[in-house]
């Protein structure tokens, strides 16, 4: 691809990412209170984000259960280590550290 | 005052740090394995800032131009920030210039954390989210231009780093479990997601999961209204 054809490329991928990540501010200007119905969905969007984003992490795990062995141990230990001691560090390395040893 | 928030953001970002630097330097590899420049390189990981679609990009660059299929694929793979932006509008409010660059740099894992941490009381909220959207931003920087610059001197990666990010995300989860009036939502992002991705499979179940998320909390606020 010759450099403008390239440049073309690099602008439209600004302009999804830029465009998608300012939209809802521009839409909904903080010196306006939120309509009501605004305020509703942002107030619980952010969880059913955080599980949207747990499966989006998690899509290219294989359904067979040999393959997919480490990824369920390593959350099942995260599910067992931080609802005992809430520490997010401590689960997080402990959990990769299992997943490397189960992986390699 | 900074320095205090900059301190307790610090932490937390480490899980992104090694996440980051482990896919950063993948990426940069790749683009340069893959006969692209340096100067790319470095423009797509400041000014793009999307990891999947930087990926995703490689290929397209090196076949013929088809600019409308890449803005749809971009597009596609961007629309989830609407969400993370509709999520923040109240936390992500007076915050002067710093606004700008935090919505700029707005990625999963920034949002993730900003959205999911509890902020000490003597820690200034706005000053926390800018520091770990900075960290978060140099980290995947600094890290494809390492990649590129080293490509032919690393070996290969140790596999399964990038597990990192799945971890976090998943604490970050569990965290806001604790709150009993969370779960529904927690839970109907699980389902709605999990239903999208079996229904259409990877590459549009996105799209299809935010339109079900959106239809059932608007279903739940007509109902909460009556």
């Amino acid at each position: 691809m010759t450099l403008f054809q390239i440049s073309i490329y690099v602008g439209l991928m600004m302009f999804a990412s830029i465009s998608t990540r300012f939209l809802p501010f521009i839409f909904f200007p903080e010196n306006k209170p939120l309509p009501q119905w605004v305020q509703f969905v942002s107030d619980r969007l952010p969880y059913a984000s955080l599980g949207m984003i747990l499966v989006y992490a998690l899509k290219d795990v294989s359904l067979s259960i040999s393959e997919s062995f480490p990824t369920i141990i390593s959350l099942l230990w995260i599910t067992v280590i931080h609802l005992r001691y809430k520490q997010t560090l401590l689960s997080i390395s402990t959990a990769v550290f299992l997943y490397l040893i189960l992986v390699n | 005052m900074k320095l205090k928030a900059l301190k307790s953001a610090f932490p937390i970002t480490l899980p992104v740090f090694t996440g980051y630097l482990f896919l950063g330097i993948g990426y940069g590899i790749l683009m340069n394995k893959s006969g692209l420049s340096l100067p790319l390189t470095i423009v797509m990981s400041s000014l793009v800032f999307t990891g999947a679609m930087q990926f995703a990009a490689i290929p397209l660059f090196l076949s013929s131009f088809n600019p409308v299929s890449v803005f749809i694929l971009a597009m596609m793979v961007n629309l989830r920030h609407l969400f993370y932006g509709i999520s923040l509008l109240p936390k992500y409010k007076n915050l002067g210039l710093k606004k700008f660059f935090m919505i700029f740099t707005l990625s999963d894992e920034t949002f993730s954390i900003n959205v999911a941490s509890k902020i000490k009381d003597d820690i200034n909220p706005a000053w926390f989210y800018f520091f770990v959207s900075l960290l978060d931003y140099l980290y995947w920087n600094s890290a494809s231009i390492i990649g590129f610059l080293l490509a032919s001197k690393i070996p290969n990666n140790i596999k399964g780093i990038d597990f990192v990010l799945t971890a976090l995300f998943y604490v970050l989860f569990l965290n806001q479990w604790e709150v009993k009036q969370n779960r529904t939502y927690l839970l109907l992002g699980l389902v709605c997601t999990t239903f999208a991705l079996v229904l259409v499979g990877k590459t549009q179940f996105l799209l299809v999961a935010m339109l079900l998320l959106f239809a059932c909390i608007l279903v739940d606020y007509r109902r909460a209204k009556v």
